[in-house]
């Protein structure tokens, strides 16, 4: 898929994926993985930089972890701040795949 | 688990990313997640080698990330926050180790005990307790004490309000001895304690046995006089 569609809505799948509990970053890839069918891949060392901007914007918090395999990780938390983000970010793009779909649509009618 | 591609790797992102303070954090991020690809893709029945060079792949390519960081871990925002940071902590300590010392020095006293002003026996103590507050300090006149040796002792704490800005000037009394012929000119010393709560003795020598008053002044005009014609309780009765 085209990297710059997977940029803009990024930031809302991972804030979408914190809504429902802490990742870290390499579960947050895998989970957006397997949900997506594999469609969406880019590359993971991008993650990090957004995931830090999020946290300097005071969307997300970090702590420190222990995971169930005994490794120390790194996971994320969405803020109050960050909840408020994911709800504008959500009617935004329902906004814009609503106006794509009109759009389509109604070339698709133009064209009959 | 420490491969050699994977350290190059990390240096390389490191490398552009300006703000040093966050490297570890970087490091280890990223580290992690490297060795989570790999374990992934050696399950997945990937060899060794082919899953480290999948893993770093996968990642990207090392400039362009460590870049992005670098854009996010801006080291003026870095330096700005950890300059406030440094400028506060040392804030609070110049402000708070004076207010301790003073505190503690206050409170210690408080278990400091009078100790008698002269070594020959007591011939009367009289149990005065009276309170006198001047502007924010309050001072407690509790006993007056008379040796053998015609000293006339007076003991006494002060409390002053910890929150007031008023200077602390040291503030011992000024006490003065009467009998029947008026003040009695003599000698004398004392000490105050504390700076908050404190306590104070002062002492007269060759005071008369029959000494009628003590006159004890606080600051500029407040006074209070203790009559020592009463309330003596006799320490030797005989």
């Amino acid at each position: 898929m085209d990297k710059g569609l997977i940029g803009g809505s990024t930031v809302l799948m991972l804030l979408s994926l914190l809504q429902e509990r802490d990742y870290y970053g390499y579960e947050m890839i895998k989970e957006i993985e397997r949900r997506s069918n594999s469609i969406f891949q880019f590359k993971e060392g991008t993650l990090y930089p957004v995931l830090h901007r999020m946290e300097v914007q005071g969307f997300l918090k970090s702590y420190k972890k222990k995971a169930e395999s005994g490794k120390e990780r790194k996971y994320y938390h969405i803020t109050a701040k960050g909840t408020t983000q994911f709800a504008k970010e959500k009617r935004q793009w329902g906004e814009f795949t609503g106006s794509v779909q009109k759009v389509l649509g109604g070339a698709g009618y133009a064209c009959t | 688990m420490l491969v050699p591609d994977w350290e190059a790797y990390l240096k390389a992102v490191l490398s552009e990313v300006q703000f040093k303070y966050d490297h570890n954090a970087i490091y280890f991020e990223l580290k992690n997640h490297l060795e989570d690809r790999y374990e992934g893709y050696v399950e997945e029945g990937m060899g060794d080698e082919e899953a480290t060079c999948a893993a770093l792949a996968c990642m990207g390519d090392a400039q362009t990330v460590g870049r992005a960081l670098n854009k996010v871990h801006l080291p003026i925002i870095g330096w700005i926050w950890r300059i406030l940071r440094n400028i506060l902590i040392l804030f609070i300590i110049i402000n708070i180790l004076p207010t301790l010392s003073l505190l503690t020095s206050g409170f210690v006293s408080v278990f400091e005990s009078y100790e008698n002003q002269s070594d020959s026996p007591l011939v009367y103590t009289i149990d005065v307790g009276h309170k006198e507050k001047v502007y924010d300090t309050t001072y407690f006149i509790d006993k007056i004490l008379y040796y053998e040796d015609h000293t006339l002792e007076v003991r006494y704490a002060t409390w002053t309000n910890p929150f007031s800005n008023s200077i602390r000037w040291n503030s011992s009394l000024s006490v003065v001895v009467y009998d029947e012929n008026g003040e009695i000119r003599i000698s004398g010393g004392g000490w105050k304690s504390g700076s908050f709560y404190g306590r104070g003795q002062e002492n007269r020598k060759q005071i008369p046995l029959n000494a009628t008053k003590v006159v004890i002044s606080f600051g500029l005009k407040e006074k209070i006089t203790i009559d020592l014609t009463e309330g003596r309780v006799m320490e030797n009765e005989s």
